[in-house]
């Protein structure tokens, strides 16, 4: 219920018919107005007093109830808060001034895990996420999930209030159902109780089950999740008898093998795991310390695309490959596989590499590989003492769950008629259980379904119940990040509806009634923190974790693995097929965020949609090309999805993407691409084998980067041990002087920006792309847009392959403007809408710019974006996400990256302020602050200390389109190549 | 008649009067009015459509048409510089060869110049309606706002405005002053009082006095001397709207002479079309004579040829300069995804066109009007294969786009064609089409010579 919906219109003449000639006592206009809609707030703010304001105890309850609804204003503060009722401060408060922004430590949670950020907000809005650089885990650092959180705040279409069957309810009817459910949970201690979540850290969640277990003792707590890491924990109980979770220290090893195990890409390590590993790259040259990176994959992955060597290796050779090494390292009954040239060439080196770098080199064994293999990681390293050096085992992060608790273990029990009260919170199993499990229609069966989630996604239309959450800015929590160190999460608004959060629901069936929003957080820390709470809860809120909570070893060794059962046997005219989360929505989570939906896949370059991604020799002998409609047969089940050849997918493989096919959860989401759950089996849910043929039609297929080949040209280059320089550049005659030989020495600006990004070091991840768009209030186009060529992107990142189509090498390279001294764009503008700052940023002006697109014309690296339409269709959610300093374009205006000129000018203003001159490297852009590998570096050329000043001077240092002339500021650090084709 | 090159080109067996009595006589007495009517009422049909498209355009957005990054600038700019090149030919007719003193222009100078008005108006549309704030084009101009702040002179946008302007303004004052001597003719031959009246005020009290044609010898040569540079400059202005740019097939000295000839060449192909169309309708054999087609067919060559030799040295450049995005650029233009504008060029401009080495092929009407068409299209497509196939892909691969256009980019070029024709009806119809003072000049000429030859 929002107060507008039902406020009515202000009538004096009643007002005046109500009170004339009563002493009838009113708190508020509305309650004298429209006493009907009074009462429905009533029950829903305060469900108990509601029924103590029928007449007779009426004037009781203004005795019990009077000096909160004189507060009624702390309504706005709780529950609900709406435009409408917005007031300016009387008093302003100390240190708030509007228009600067204020910081908050706290974190988003993904699949469980907290990634702690730090906020910025604008006046009470949440507009940025930033990894909190405080914190051991992100150092300041991002990725594309944290940095979009914030769209999944202010998504519109989140749900608004309670349902019951469909229709809205209020909070003090959930209440009423629970209290009903609570009396027959106790009746039969719980028997039938289940309650389902995702994978999580939280101590309060693992607290109150706990509270809940005690008081229930039948009732079981499943955990789900699509993705996860349950076949990790299966092999680690292997590998260890008890369940542990893994630390890989990548900054300590010159050597990492990787089989399948893509430790750069997306999901809850990428931020720790590019970290660690970029401090053994960049300036170091190949046999000075740099790291070197093997990688065997069924699928392009991003750490293959920075590998030094890289294998396409089917999931079957996968197998085969890791007996390999097993047979290598002569455990007891491993035999050695038959194995390809190809393949022994890889591993021989790769083995050879580990071997030789004892204590200081790591084997990943990624976790879609079966259990059985991936415990051979741990005995591999203990053997060649990496244990403690390059890895180490803590308890477990998150909450391990047992067979017992899984979904496998829900639904036969739901299909068995043994559930009575299901509670699904912030899951979504209608949508993400493996098809095979057909978990949608065992839900059925169950009598008492609840579900609790950020949407009304397909779980919610399964059950009785949907209770809207909280999103994770907007409520007390904690979690623990990937290194176990727990960061208590604070919210930076009141709920934007009538909303609550997962600890406050656990609460709600405990038996407290209307439990207020932190009460069991603070529960639980006041357990841990004793008497001192006040000070360490202040303390952690600030610092946006607990000290102390870091995870610390465990002394564990490796047990021998058994010997593989069979051999791994290739298929018999099948197709091996692998499912794997999309790279930009992972399992579904995120796909009613629009931003997410258009951000480029990394090495597709796909929006809007899942393909069926098939390789190169399979696309070939089924005649599927990019876009034709696939149909893909496992056993009995079939989905039908757009086919996109992958160059480098393992010959063999066909890869189906999770989260796309959506019924439900918003409209974005519904959109696009096939649901790759209906057809996952649930005890093969990462391989299978299956068979694949063209349908008639095509579908149409949105990417951002049509052509993937340099063709001949020298965009992204690459340096060698051998010749570990760049060409000099060639001297070209010009008219015109440099920007620091300026005739009037008086003119010369004090800074000149620069930016210098290192390809050596950019792992594609989309970081910098999100944190752009995030901070530039860079609009959404749509799918359709997109296929038109008209993506908004300031900052894209271009990726390029070498070689064969088989198993090609892949470059990326971050494209932002290039801000060049002698823009071509600049002087072709009739109206001076683009013009040069005296530091050298090649500035735009939208209210000055006519649209005629000259700049774009001329412009020869096509990074600017123009608003083709007017774009700016948003919601006012959504408007409350924008970045206040910077300006939403309209339609027919140019845009384009301007080196994030609001922050250069607030810290210009800031500087003034406190009377000193900027230090050095003080700007830091929204890319580079969010670059988990620091491969983005920005600064000030006339400071020949500062770290874009060195980069600079680096051998590796080149420019794009040098022979131009353009003189661009944006330059490039060649890849280092240390691979086959190099000569390391 | 003979085809010797001094012979005369008007038949001489017509006496002034009757030169007078059939051009005048076709606005006041209109021979063709069911086959005009038919002919406007198809035109208002494609006006009507420019005004639905200019409609949904200034309402939505340059969305609507099928521009993207990196090509942003297609149908708006191409049909400009087309429209823009059709009219060239008006003004080189006129002012060049009148200065010049060849003769045969007299029959043509009238109509040519109408074309090159409405011409030019079309191609003036073409800048705002491609603007993304259209609103706002007045920006363009150096007025004094109060913020200070100036259009940019280095632009080539900028001078183009002040190129097309000029020349337009110059266009329609030529234009008018060369019709003022017939607008009086009219006026005298009206019968009807509305005509006398309408006539009477747009020919500026002219009496032919002997002193009237001295000023008007002046003044009209002296706007053909300022009108002849115009020619070159818009042209050449308009060739550095790319020629500026630093994108591959766009980066070239020889762009400003490449332009110019190219719209010369397209211009008199469409005066070609036009003076055979006005012939057959009024039966005008005895003005506009098959020595003039003869003319017009070698002068079509001519201009064509030299297109010709513009394609051959942008081949030679890309070669030469062994640049590999020039390259590129000419195999994409060679064999990309846009091959047809190239070859289509190629064909309509320069392999159509080899037939009129002939005097028979130059002096049939239907083929030489074939000829002109395939010439307007050729260029057409040229204007295309420049825009497009240059920034479809330019410098990096990754940026490489398609553009393909859409339903409303056809509306606004049809809807041109539309805003072309039905002024240029209306003028046909109210105005004498040819000029009658500048034939009966020519058949004085022409019957002096023939007594001095008999004498």
């Amino acid at each position: 219920m929002t107060a507008r919906d039902n406020t009515p219109r202000f009538d004096l003449a009643r007002v005046r018919d109500v009170t004339s000639g009563s002493k009838r006592f009113w708190s508020s206009l509305e309650e004298l107005i429209d006493e009907d809609g009074f009462r429905a707030w009533l029950a829903a703010e305060f469900p108990a007093a509601s029924s103590m304001f029928d007449d007779p105890g009426r004037r009781q309850f203004l005795k019990l109830m009077g000096a909160s609804l004189l507060l009624a204003g702390l309504g706005g503060c709780g529950q609900q808060t709406n435009a409408d009722h917005a007031l300016p401060y009387v008093n302003q408060p100390e240190a708030l001034v509007p228009g600067v922004p204020r910081y908050y430590a706290t974190a988003v949670t993904f699949e469980g895990y907290a990634q702690p950020v730090l906020a910025t907000t604008y006046d009470g809005r949440p507009t940025k996420l930033d990894g909190n650089p405080d914190h051991p885990v992100t150092r300041g650092k991002s990725d594309a999930f944290m940095q979009s959180a914030i769209f999944g705040l202010y998504d519109p279409e989140r749900s608004k209030t309670p349902t019951r069957q469909g229709t809205s309810a209020s909070w003090a009817a959930v209440e009423g159902a629970f209290a009903a459910l609570r009396a027959r949970w106790r009746e039969r201690k719980g028997e039938g109780l289940r309650v389902l979540t995702g994978a999580t850290t939280s101590p309060t969640l693992i607290r109150q089950m706990a509270a809940l277990a005690r008081e229930y003792p039948a009732m079981r707590w499943h955990r789900f999740e699509p993705v996860g890491h349950a076949s990790q924990d299966e092999a680690m109980t292997a590998a260890f008898g008890r369940a542990v979770s893994p630390h890989y220290r990548l900054d300590r090893c010159d050597v990492i093998v990787s089989l399948d195990c893509d430790f750069l890409g997306p999901g809850a390590h990428q931020v720790s795991y590019a970290g660690g590993w970029a401090q053994k790259r960049g300036e170091l040259a190949p046999a000075q310390g740099r790291a070197r990176l093997h990688v065997a994959e069924a699928i392009p992955g991003l750490a293959g695309t920075v590998a030094s060597t890289r294998l396409p290796s089917d999931a079957s050779r996968l197998g085969a490959l890791a007996q390999a090494i097993g047979a290598q390292f002569a455990l007891p009954g491993w035999t050695a596989p038959e194995l390809s040239g190809a393949e022994k060439r890889w591993l021989g080196r790769a083995v050879a590499e580990l071997r030789a770098h004892q204590g200081r080199s790591l084997l990943l064994i990624g976790t879609h590989l079966d259990p059985q293999w991936q415990a051979l990681a741990p005995l591999v390293n203990d053997r060649l003492k990496n244990s403690g050096a390059t890895v180490w085992y803590s308890d477990p992060i998150h909450a391990p769950a047992d067979g017992s608790q899984s979904l496998t273990a829900l639904t036969a029990d739901m299909s068995a008629g043994a559930v009575d009260t299901l509670i699904v919170l912030d899951c979504n199993p209608a949508y993400s259980a493996p098809g095979g499990l057909d978990f949608a229609s065992q839900i059925a069966r169950v009598p008492n379904r609840i579900h609790a989630g950020l949407h009304v996604e397909e779980t919610a239309t399964a059950c009785e119940w949907h209770l809207p959450l909280s999103h994770a800015l907007e409520s007390w929590g904690d979690a623990r990040a990937v290194d176990g160190s727990t960061t208590i999460m604070q919210p930076l608004i009141s709920p934007l509806y009538s909303s609550r959060s997962v600890h406050q629901i656990a609460d709600m069936m405990l038996g407290t009634v209307d439990p207020a929003p932190d009460t069991a957080v603070r529960a639980t820390w006041q357990q841990a923190f004793g008497s001192a709470l006040g000070d360490r809860w202040t303390r952690a809120l600030h610092d946006g974790f607990v000290t102390g909570t870091t995870a610390s070893p465990v002394s564990v060794t490796a047990r021998p693995p058994s010997p593989p059962q069979a051999g791994p046997t290739r298929a018999q005219g099948q197709f091996e097929i692998v499912f794997r989360p999309d790279p930009t929505v992972w399992d579904g989570r995120f796909s009613n965020i629009a931003w997410l939906q258009e951000l480029p896949k990394p090495l597709t370059k796909l929006t809007w949609d899942n393909v069926i991604a098939v390789s190169p020799a399979i696309a070939s002998a089924q005649k599927l090309s990019n876009g034709d409609i696939a149909e893909v047969t496992i056993g009995e089940r079939r989905a039908r999805g757009p086919a996109w050849i992958v160059p480098g997918q393992a010959a063999n493989t066909i890869a189906l993407f999770f989260g796309y096919g959506r019924r439900a959860g918003g409209e974005i989401a519904r959109e696009s691409g096939y649901d790759a759950y209906s057809v996952r089996a649930d005890e093969r849910p990462w391989e299978t084998r299956g068979t694949i043929k063209r349908i008639d039609g095509r579908y149409p297929l949105a990417t951002t980067q049509a052509h993937h080949r340099m063709e001949g040209f020298d965009f992204v280059r690459e340096v060698t041990a051998a010749n570990p320089r760049t060409p000099p550049p060639k001297s070209s005659e010009t008219f015109y002087p440099d920007w620091n030989k300026s005739t009037f020495p008086e003119n010369k600006p004090e800074h000149a920006w620069a930016m210098a990004i290192d390809l050596d070091l950019c792992i594609g991840c989309n970081a910098c792309v999100s944190a752009c768009n995030v901070e530039n209030n860079v609009l959404v186009v749509g799918k359709d847009q997109v296929s038109r060529g008209r993506e908004m992107l300031w900052l894209r990142v271009d990726r390029y392959y070498t070689g064969d189509a088989e198993n090609p090498k892949s470059f990326f390279q971050p494209v932002p403007c290039m801000q060049c001294e002698k823009a071509p764009c600049e002087m072709g503008c009739p109206v001076h809408a683009t013009v040069h700052s005296p530091e050298g940023v090649n500035q735009q002006v939208y209210n000055r710019c006519i649209g005629t697109r000259t700049c774009s014309s001329y412009c020869p690296y096509k990074v600017r974006r123009f608003n083709w339409y007017d774009y700016r269709h948003f919601s006012e959610a959504e408007q409350a996400a924008k970045n206040p300093d910077v300006s939403v374009r309209s339609r027919g205006v140019m845009e384009k990256c301007t080196y994030c000129t609001q922050r250069i000018q607030a810290a210009h203003v800031q500087a003034d302020k406190e009377n000193r001159p900027l230090k050095r490297d003080e700007v830091v852009t929204a890319c580079q602050q969010a670059c988990p590998t620091k491969a983005i570096v920005f600064g000030d050329l006339r400071d020949p200390g500062s770290a874009v000043s060195q980069r600079r001077r680096s051998g590796r240092h080149y420019v794009l389109l040098e022979e131009l002339g353009t003189r661009p500021r944006t330059t490039y650090l060649a890849r280092w190549n240390d691979g086959e084709g190099g000569d390391a | 008649m003979t085809a010797k090159a001094e012979a005369p080109i008007l038949p001489p067996n017509q006496t002034y009067a009757d030169v007078t009595d059939q051009l005048a006589s076709i606005p006041l007495h209109f021979p063709a009015r069911r086959r005009w009517l038919i002919a406007l009422l198809l035109s208002s049909l494609l006006l009507g459509l420019l005004f639905v498209a200019a409609t949904v355009l200034f309402t939505t957005g340059v969305g609507i048409w099928g521009l993207n990054i990196p090509v942003n600038w297609a149908f708006a700019i191409h049909n400009y510089v087309w429209w823009l090149g059709i009219g060239h030919a008006g003004t080189l007719i006129s002012a060049l060869l009148l200065l010049l003193g060849r003769d045969w222009r007299n029959s043509l100078n009238r109509f040519a110049e109408t074309m090159t008005l409405f011409a030019v108006v079309c191609a003036g549309m073409y800048p705002i309606l491609h603007l993304g704030r259209p609103w706002f084009v007045y920006w363009m101009f150096p007025y004094p706002a109060t913020m200070q702040v100036w259009p940019q002179f280095r632009s080539p946008l900028e001078w183009d405005i002040w190129a097309v302007l000029t020349y337009l303004t110059v266009s329609v004052v030529f234009w008018y002053i060369g019709l003022i001597p017939d607008l009086a003719a009219a006026r005298d031959r009206a019968r009807r009082r509305g005509w006398q009246v309408f006539f009477g005020v747009l020919s500026l009290g002219w009496r032919g006095s002997a002193i009237h044609w001295l000023r008007w010898h002046h003044a009209y040569r002296l706007l053909a001397a300022l009108a002849v540079p115009l020619v070159v400059s818009v042209h050449s202005e308009v060739s550095l709207l790319f020629a500026s740019g630093t994108i591959p097939g766009w980066h070239s000295t020889i762009f400003p002479p490449y332009f110019v000839l190219g719209a010369a060449f397209s211009g008199f192909a469409v005066v070609a079309m036009i003076a055979i169309a006005l012939r057959s309708l009024f039966n005008l054999q005895n003005l506009v004579t098959d020595d003039h087609l003869d003319i017009l067919g070698k002068v079509l060559l001519a201009t064509g040829l030299m297109t010709a030799y513009g394609y051959v040295f942008e081949v030679f450049d890309a070669l030469y300069s062994g640049d590999a995005h020039e390259l590129q650029t000419l195999s994409d233009r060679f064999f990309g995804q846009y091959w047809w504008s190239y070859w289509g060029a190629v064909f309509f401009n320069f392999v159509v066109l080899q037939p009129l080495w002939f005097r028979l092929v130059r002096r049939t009407p239907w083929m030489l009007f074939t000829i002109s068409t395939s010439v307007a299209v050729g260029m057409w497509l040229e204007r295309y294969m420049i825009l497009v196939t240059s920034l479809y892909r330019d410098f990096l691969v990754s940026s490489w786009g398609e553009y393909h256009a859409t339903f409303w980019d056809w509306a606004i070029y049809a809807g041109t064609i539309g805003l072309f024709l039905v002024p240029f009806l209306l003028i046909i119809r109210l105005l004498p089409v040819i000029s009658i003072f500048e034939e009966k000049e020519v058949l004085h000429k022409e019957h002096e010579e023939a007594s001095n030859a008999r004498a």
